[in-house]
Order: structure tokens, then sequence, then C-alpha cells
């Protein structure tokens, strides 16, 4: 067994975060190459059905990277967003399957390096916490 | 609130108040259960028929009233349905007209006192036994018949929201009026009228049940998967929980969409490297995923373990979770029709502990 390398599936709303993760790139700044990117067309359509079962099927962890309030280009969905969010970590928080996992961030196009630093930061926060007991006996 | 006093025997007068309803046009359909041999139905009587009903049917059979109601909205019903049942299924009705799956507008919404119902696979061998229904009842009045777990934690024997309310008391009984509509019916029956409180009663029940199930939900919590991972062993994926559940409208489950028809060939492509590959993660996507997208609005029935075949312990599971996501958001299931579901809103402050890490 080498280093755990913590497989996190990042759902990235195209206008903002997704945005910042190229710039995050283009720009060359150094981060963990951990994020496996999903772009969405908003925050909000990621059910938290998707979060779970990327859970249930071995992701060490789950980034949501919605624009800021008042940047929505749908109005609302991020906030709409976070209420998901909330639900998710609080039903997880009560099963004893670690919130912990599941991470909600606004991330402006601009924001190449808040990218940077989020996905360091939940990668090391991942590592602390191990590979994810619901991967069974899964290999990636 | 006002209250109507009808005198005299309490199943006689409930049947006569429902016909009344019909016959002075106040509503087009009246939906109820009926006991026949030894079955409990779901009936809908019209203008002229016998209603041979049962407003304090002791049990909620597995196809509850407000399902039936959802169906008849979005088929377009026309005509106004007087709808007899319990308080949980009173909260489920504002629940579904809230999430625009029944029509608040041709309703009457006439709920019963309830302490407690029985499972109704027992409801049957009793009947069998010979017990009537007002036996029962009784049995179940005076503690000496088991009632669901949901019932022993159900803080609500009277609903917050109803049209009509019907309560048995000592010589007759009392049919408080809830809304504008309750106080109008109550006005064209003519039946005599004073104040009164239907909640009153109730309050120490209430009281203790509170502190009851505030104990119950923390000892809830679960400690992990392989706790989780056994409360499911034994469940078939029959999806029962589901079908029956009032809240969950669906026409289609997203878990029984082809979506989720993955699990053996894609679990079987993952093939492990050691050793063993552990199918119950399509049970949890279906649990928990039914969970979350539901509990802010589970009016805590527990309906759905009564339909389980497995006996799963799900009254624990969704009574833990729809206190804890309903409390999230200051929210009661079925409390108002005016407070919005929580997850068809929101508000620009609050949670910001879920932001960030
Ligand atoms: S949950 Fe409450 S209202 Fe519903 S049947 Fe049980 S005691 Fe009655
Ligand atoms: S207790 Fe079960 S059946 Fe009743 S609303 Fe909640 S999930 Fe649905
Ligand atoms: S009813 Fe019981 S056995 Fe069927 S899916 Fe639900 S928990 Fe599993
Ligand atoms: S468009 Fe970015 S979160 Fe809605």
């Amino acid at each position: 067994m080498g280093e755990f390398k913590p497989v996190i599936v990042g759902f990235l709303c195209r206008w903002c975060a997704s945005a910042a993760a190229d710039l995050a790139g283009t720009s060359r700044l150094q981060y963990p190459a951990t994020i496996r990117p999903i772009r969405v067309n908003c925050s909000s359509m990621v059910d938290p059905a998707y979060i779970l079962r990327a859970l249930l099927e071995g992701a060490d962890g789950v980034l949501v990277g919605a624009c800021h309030p008042g940047d929505c280009h749908y109005v609302d969905g991020n906030l709409k967003e976070r209420r998901r969010i909330a639900v998710i970590k609080n039903t997880l928080g009560k099963l004893g399957l670690q919130p912990e996992r599941v991470r909600f961030e606004y991330i402006s196009t601009s924001e190449g390096l808040k990218f940077a630093k989020v996905a360091e930061e939940f990668t090391r926060q991942i590592r602390k916490l191990g590979p994810n007991p619901l991967r069974g006996g899964f290999d990636d | 609130m006002i209250r109507a006093v009808l005198r005299g025997d309490v199943h006689k007068q409930a049947v006569s108040l429902l016909t009344e309803l019909l016959s002075k046009g106040l509503a087009d359909y009246v939906l109820a259960y009926r006991t026949r041999g030894e079955g409990v139905e779901a009936c809908i009587y019209r203008k002229g028929d016998v209603l041979d009903l049962n407003v304090f049917t002791p049990t909620i059979p597995g196809l509850p009233i407000p399902t039936i109601l959802s169906w008849s909205s979005t088929s377009g019903l026309k005509g106004v349905v007087a709808a007899i049942v319990k308080p949980c299924m009173a909260r489920a009705i504002v629940e579904l007209a809230k999430l625009q799956q029944i029509d608040r507008d041709k309703l009457i919404i006439v709920s019963v006192d309830c302490i407690g119902t029985i499972d109704v696979e027992n409801y049957k061998d009793l009947l069998e036994e010979g017990f009537t229904q007002t036996g029962i009842t009784e049995e179940c009045l005076n503690g000496r018949l088991e009632m669901r777990e949901a019932c022993g934690l159900c803080t609500d024997p009277v609903p917050p929201v109803f049209d009509l309310h019907l309560s048995p008391y000592k010589g007759g009984l009392y049919a408080y009026a809830g809304s504008k509509l309750g106080n109008k019916i109550l006005e064209v029956l003519k039946a005599p009228r004073e104040e009164g409180d239907p909640y009153v009663k109730f309050k120490n029940l209430i009281s203790r049940r509170q502190e009851e199930k505030q104990r119950y939900v923390e000892e809830a919590k679960f400690k992990g998967f392989d706790e989780l991972q056994k409360f499911f062993e034994d469940c078939i994926g029959c999806h029962n929980c589901m079908e029956v559940c009032p809240l969950c409208f669906c026409k289609e489950c997203f878990y029984d969409s082809p979506r989720y028809d993955y699990v053996t060939r894609r679990f079987l492509s993952w093939s492990p490297q050691d050793g063993m590959t552990p199918l119950l993660q399509s049970k949890l996507q279906f649990h928990v995923g039914r969970a979350v997208h539901m509990s802010t609005s589970c009016v805590e029935c527990g309906l759905c373990e009564q339909a389980c075949p497995k006996d799963i312990n799900l009254t624990r599971l969704f009574l833990l979770l729809a206190e804890a996501n309903q409390e999230l958001f200051s929210y009661r299931a079925g409390r108002s029709v005016e407070e919005e579901p929580p997850l068809r809103t929101f508000h620009a402050e609050g949670l910001s502990s879920f932001e960030g890490g």
C-alpha cells in the first residue's frame, strides 16, 4: 500500500468554480490532483442523491463549487443548493457517516487561487479521515 | 375555537354529520375507511349512499387517504371531497397541498381524535377473533392493545390544521371548526355551538410523549456504516416503504428508474482486489437517498414500517431524520399551510456552518 491518494468528486458550476479550476490550471498553481471535476450548469442541479452515490460508490470526498451568493446565474440556485447540502450533511451526521466528506464552497471565476486552496485543504482533511469506509472492496 | 355539540351515540352522530355534508351540498364526496369482514378498505361515498364507514377505525391500511387525494387532485377530479383522517394523515395532506399534489380548495379535512392505531395485520387478526371495531378502539384507549411504535411517540392527537375535528365526549360528539370553511359548515348544520379547545384534554399525553420522543430520537442515532449495514441487512429492496409513504408522491421514484439498474453489472465490473464486493450500497442509496429527498416533509406516521415485509425498524430511521432535518429549518411537517417546505425555498441568512470546511 502506497500513500493514500484521495479521490474527490468535484461538482463544479460552469459559471464559476469550473472556470476557477481552469484558471488555477492555466496559472500553473500547485495543488493536489485529487479532484475529478464534473461540470454542472448550476450548483443547484447537484441533487443530494448524486453526492450520496459518489460516496457510496467509493469517492473519499465530494466538493460542490457554487457561485457566491448573489452571483448565481439562475438567481438563487446556490442558496437552494446550500439547503440541500445542509440536509445531506445533517443526515450523514445522524447516521454516523462522516459528513466532513462533503464540502460546499463559493468560488468565483476569478478565484483560481481559492480553488487551489480549497483543493489543498480539503485533500488534507480527507487524508486525515482516511479512505472512505463505504468504499468496501472497490479499487479505483 | 367554536365547536358543535352533537348529543347521542358517537358513531351515529358522526355518520349523520357526514350525511348532511353530502345532502346539503357542502361536499360531493366523503372519503373514509370501512371495515368489512376481516378487511379494512378505503371507500368513496356520494349523496344518497349508505355511509357504512367508520370514523374512528383504529388502524391505517396500506392505502393512505392523502395518497388517494393526490391521485384525484392530479387527475382533475371535480367536486369537493370530505376526507376523514387521523392527525398524521391530516398533516400529510397539508404537506402534499403545499407541494402542489392536493388541491386544498376542493377539500374538507375532517380529522378525528387519535391516541394511537394498531398494525393493520393485528387489526385483521382481532376481527377474526371476534372483536368489534369499537371494542378494539376501547382496548387501545385502555392501553391493553399494543399500538404501533410511531403512535406511541406521536405528539399530535389533534392535528395543527383541519377544517372539522371530531372528538367524542361522554354525552356524544364534538365537531370543532378549525378554519373559515369549518365555521361555515357548522353554521349550515345548525347544531348548538359553544367555545372549546380540542387540544386541552390531551395536554398531559402530549407533553409526556414530547419528552419520550426527544429521548428516543437521541438514542436513535447510528454509530456508522457497520450499524447501518446491520440495520438494513434483511431488507429485500421491495420499496414497499416508499410505495406506501404518503409523502413519496413521485410518479416514478428516482430509485426505480433505469439509472439505478446498474447493481450487478456495475458492481461486478468493479471487481475488487481484496476479494469482497459488498452489494449493500444499492440499498443504502435508496434508503438514505429517499430520506434526503423527503424527510423534511415526513409526518412520522410509521406507515413505512407497517408496510415492510421484513420488519425493518423504519420508524427509528425516519423519526431520527425527520426531527433532525426539520429542526434545521425550524420547520415542522403539516404544522401550517403558510410555512414553505424547506427544500422549496431558501433564506439568504443562516446555514453558514454548512459552507466551507
Ligand atoms: S401517528 Fe399519531 S395520528 Fe397517526 S395513527 Fe399514530 S397516533 Fe394516530
Ligand atoms: S414515517 Fe415513513 S411512511 Fe410516514 S411520512 Fe415518514 S417516511 Fe413516509
Ligand atoms: S419495505 Fe422493508 S424490505 Fe422493502 S425496501 Fe423498504 S425496508 Fe426494504
Ligand atoms: S450558476 Fe453557479 S451556482 Fe447557480
